[in-house]
């Protein structure tokens, strides 16, 4: 489209920006009417979320990002510091934004203007959305809008976004703003402090690296006001360790001119603040406790709140069993009987197996757990969106706290009981990296749902039901309970390990905003747990097909004709007796199935999977374990899902066997070494269960580590230490155990 | 960690009157961890790291601000120009107040004009 030089300018990209629990992301929905992509910035663990503004034919072309929930521009680390860098254009390829949009809550206008006052600094055209109104008016405030644009000297726009009041008019505000000056008010800083800032502006501007670029003010603020932190580092980086010694002398200059570098940044901006809230907010009514507030002496009560909390997560476990259970058989049918079409559409041969045993299995395998996982999303972000996240973070900060973690640790960790792939997503909330990642490392140990079928198989079959406590409790349960108690009592030594060791730091004490409850919207819960499902979809299933790909060819090649023609052979003789008479054709029936079985059974040892077992029983004999435990827990790896299959076919079993097959736990209790001896025994058992309950056998979640964490370093690291963990754990359980049974 | 019998002696201690050796908290003022429940404090300064004090800072916690203890403990929770906020104890033993009134006066202030905040 031709434009005149009258022509108004469009905004081309617009940035949205705020303090968390303000309402941004409802909003941000709204202007994209849920059409948004969720990616990551590289070297940063923060999504970075964009979309097209929704609308007009003028609208679409405007690109919309929404920036992560920020108190301050200030930042300690580069997932802080994320924020800065997009509004200042310097995170490639998304350019400086045109417009930027401060989301600013009315019930909290001094804080939230504190971030508002950054980003006017800044010098980009500025729209100020102020949500929550309703929130502000129940509590008796009255804001005065018009007063408010006139001291900020920007359009300030009434939003409610989750009834779509305002937006039109923020739509307008921002086309219109892309033509208006920037706004001349700001707070004004000491003379002492702005010297120093003219000054490293200038400085910087004349350094030959960079290219002389001008620093913005607010980048020199924050450069001068944070020693060590982000924005300095990367001021430094660019420019030298000259720099380092200039900031010093001049921090040094303010600090003999009688200012606080901690304090005078919050003091100037407050005290402009105060004023601007003195002229527009006044409280026509009394304040009253709101509901939210009355809610809270309950539920952040520290005995009522924690029962409250336990009572939460009872119902939240107890729901995913019970819904989940049917759907989870569904879909295992349906993949099921989707193996057996494949299986009658294409010729025996490699590509049937492929299809059948490979992919459908495989995939199969996982999504399965998709029930399961999607209830989990739901559940957490429901928790999230009405705001009693941060109530449980707040309880549970203080136990957290005894294992080096903090509050908002214990969730992503609870839920990674019924699966480790929601709580690692969850672990999002957690916006320090150091506890973010350690908790990220010990999720995998939290005993899934997925390694249940196999203690379920193996104390049945090897632990004896002996009552204990005169028959309160029974040596079985007992064992049950005590394999999940090994993965928590490891996770928690870890956990002070990394934090001593590899992650150290100072640990961070908990400062929290608790936001107003609000009832949690439909259509942005839904949307989330579509997203996140979507995400694990693709994140696990890619993997997933890549690694089942591979164990079915292990498991598949050689593929000698001989053992075909021997079973063929097998097969003659039986359909002979059966056609002289001798055999009824149930007992036919169940001769050929027999021969298939054993058919598989003897492909699978001599595949390179079984010669792969052989090769190492010696290193897993120590752990009292034969081959063929060997190859089944090699073939776990990408799945632990697999095994009770895979230790079916080695038995002969065929491949349907589940934790409950009686067939199952017979043979595995006359199972023998060439000499005769018995191969499973209690400690056998045990040291199979403590292998499981330690190692990581699931690709999915590698593969959601690497999302999460933006590297390959973390799910490399998470399967080196459990591996060796789950060796060692069997190794000593083994050789303890043996001694005393 | 320090046992409980000693962060509550240490508490107590910080509302003395008379500073008592080994803490430095001046006359009239005390940390946010021995503010009562329903007691307003004005924040007088912050002692901690650079790091830590800026946290604080920009998050409200500047000197003239008022803080109303909600639910002591670890973490406390308090109200900041009109928020809750979750404090925990490293942060709550870097925080200077000095105390503006009891409960009993803040009741009978209530009752009587409605507060312009």
């Amino acid at each position: 489209m031709a434009s005149s030089s009258r022509t108004a300018t469009r905004p081309k990209t617009v940035a949205l920006a705020g303090n968390p629990n303000t309402g941004k992301s409802t909003l941000f929905n709204t202007l994209t009417g849920f059409r948004q992509r969720v990616g990551n910035y590289p070297g940063v663990t923060v999504e970075k979320r964009t979309g097209f503004l929704r609308g007009t034919q003028a609208d679409t072309s405007i690109q919309l990002i929404d920036l992560p929930g920020a108190y301050s521009l200030g930042a300690q680390g580069a997932d802080e510091g994320i924020v800065m860098d997009v509004l200042l254009g310097q995170r490639d390829p998304l350019p400086a934004p045109d417009v930027i949009v401060c989301v600013v809550d009315a019930a909290n206008l001094g804080r939230n203007l504190f971030l508002a006052t950054q980003v006017l600094e800044i010098g980009q055209p500025v729209v100020v959305a102020l949500t929550m109104t309703d929130l502000a008016e129940s509590t008796g405030l009255r804001i005065d809008v018009a007063a408010l644009r006139e001291r900020l000297g920007v359009a300030v726009v009434p939003v409610v976004a989750t009834k779509n009041i305002g937006v039109d008019s923020l739509r307008e505000a921002i086309q219109q703003a892309v033509d208006a000056p920037p706004t001349d008010r700001c707070p004004s800083f000491p003379d002492c402090v702005c010297a120093e800032l003219d000054g490293l502006q200038a400085s910087l501007a004349s350094q030959p690296d960079g290219g002389g670029r001008d620093i913005s003010r607010v980048e020199a603020l924050q450069t001068l006001l944070e020693p060590g932190g982000y924005h300095e580092s990367r001021v430094i980086k660019r420019c030298g360790r000259g720099l380092a010694n200039e900031l010093a002398e001049r921090r040094q200059r303010i600090a003999s001119a009688g200012e606080s570098i901690a304090e005078v940044e919050a003091r100037v901006r407050y005290a402009w603040i105060d004023s601007i809230i003195q002229r527009v907010v006044t409280q026509v009514k009394p304040p009253k406790p709101s509901k939210s507030q009355r809610v809270d002496r309950f539920l952040t009560h520290r005995v009522i709140g924690l029962a409250f909390f336990l009572l939460l997560m009872g119902m939240c476990f107890q729901s995913i069993y019970a819904w989940a259970g049917p759907v989870m058989n569904a879909i295992d049918g349906i993949f099921v009987a989707l193996g057996g079409w494949l299986g009658e559409l294409i010729p025996t041969g490699p590509l049937q197996s492929l299809m059948v045993n490979g992919v459908v299995a495989g995939v199969g395998a996982i999504f399965v757990f998709l029930p399961q996982i999607l209830i989990l999303f739901l559940f957490i972000t429901i928790l999230e969106d009405c705001g009693y996240m941060a109530r449980s973070a707040f309880l549970l900060d203080r136990w957290m706290g005894l294992f080096g973690l903090g509050g908002k640790s214990f969730i992503p960790l609870l839920s990674s009981f019924a699966c480790a792939i929601p709580g690692i997503m969850a672990t999002r909330t957690i916006e320090n990296r150091r506890d973010r990642f350690v908790t990220i490392l010990i999720a995998p140990l939290m005993s899934c749902s997925a390694r249940l079928p196999v203690y379920v198989l193996l104390i049945a079959a090897f632990v004896p039901s002996t009552p204990l406590l005169g028959g309160l409790v029974n040596m079985q349960a007992i064992t049950l309970l005590a394999m999940y108690l090994v993965g928590v009592v490891v996770a928690i030594a870890i956990a002070l390990v990394v934090k001593a060791t590899i992650l150290k730091g100072p640990p961070q004490s908990f400062l929290m905003e608790l936001p107003t409850y609000k009832w949690p919207r439909p259509s942005t819960v839904l949307y989330r747990v579509y997203e996140q499902g979507r995400e694990f979809c693709i994140t696990a299933g890619t993997i997933i097909f890549a690694v089942a790909l591979i164990v079915w060819a292990l498991g598949y090649y050689p593929h000698p004709a001989s053992i075909a023609q021997d079973h063929d052979a097998r097969r003659a003789e039986a359909a002979e007796i059966y056609e002289a008479n001798n055999l009824t054709q149930e007992e036919y029936r169940q001769r050929l199935n027999q021969i298939d079985r054993d058919e598989s059974g003897t492909y699978l040892r001599q595949s390179l999977l079984g010669r792969a077992g052989r090769w190492i029983e010696p290193v897993v004999a120590p752990l009292g374990w034969d081959w063929r435990i060997g190859t089944a827990a090699i073939a776990a790896f990408p799945a632990r899902e697999v095994v009770l299959a895979t230790m079916g076919t080695i038995y002969n079993l065929g491949d349907e066997t589940h934790e409950r097959s009686a067939g199952l736990r017979e043979k595995l209790q006359a199972a023998t070494w060439p000499d005769g001896r018995p191969v499973f025994n209690l400690a056998v058992a045990l040291s199979i269960m403590v292998f499981f309950a330690l190692s990581c056998q699931c690709g999915s979640t590698l593969a959601v580590i690497r999302r999460e964490t933006n590297s390959w370093r973390w799910p490399i690291a998470t399967f080196v230490y459990m591996t060796t963990l789950g060796y060692v754990g069997a190794l000593v359980t083994y050789q303890v155990v043996i001694r005393f049974v | 960690m320090s046992g409980s019998d000693d962060e509550s002696a240490e508490a107590k201690s910080d509302r003395s009157p008379e500073p008592t050796p080994g803490t430095t908290v001046h006359e009239g003022r005390c940390r946010l961890r021995s503010l009562r429940i329903s007691e307003v404090a004005v924040v007088a300064g912050v002692e901690a790291t650079q790091v830590a004090a800026k946290r604080l800072a920009d998050m409200g916690f500047t000197p003239g601000v008022r803080v109303e203890m909600l639910r002591p403990g670890r973490p406390c929770l308090v109200r900041l120009n009109g928020t809750c906020m979750g404090v925990g104890a490293r942060y709550q033993k870097s925080i200077l107040l000095t105390i503006v009134e009891t409960r009993a006066e803040r009741d009978e202030r209530r009752s009587s004009t409605p507060l312009r905040e």
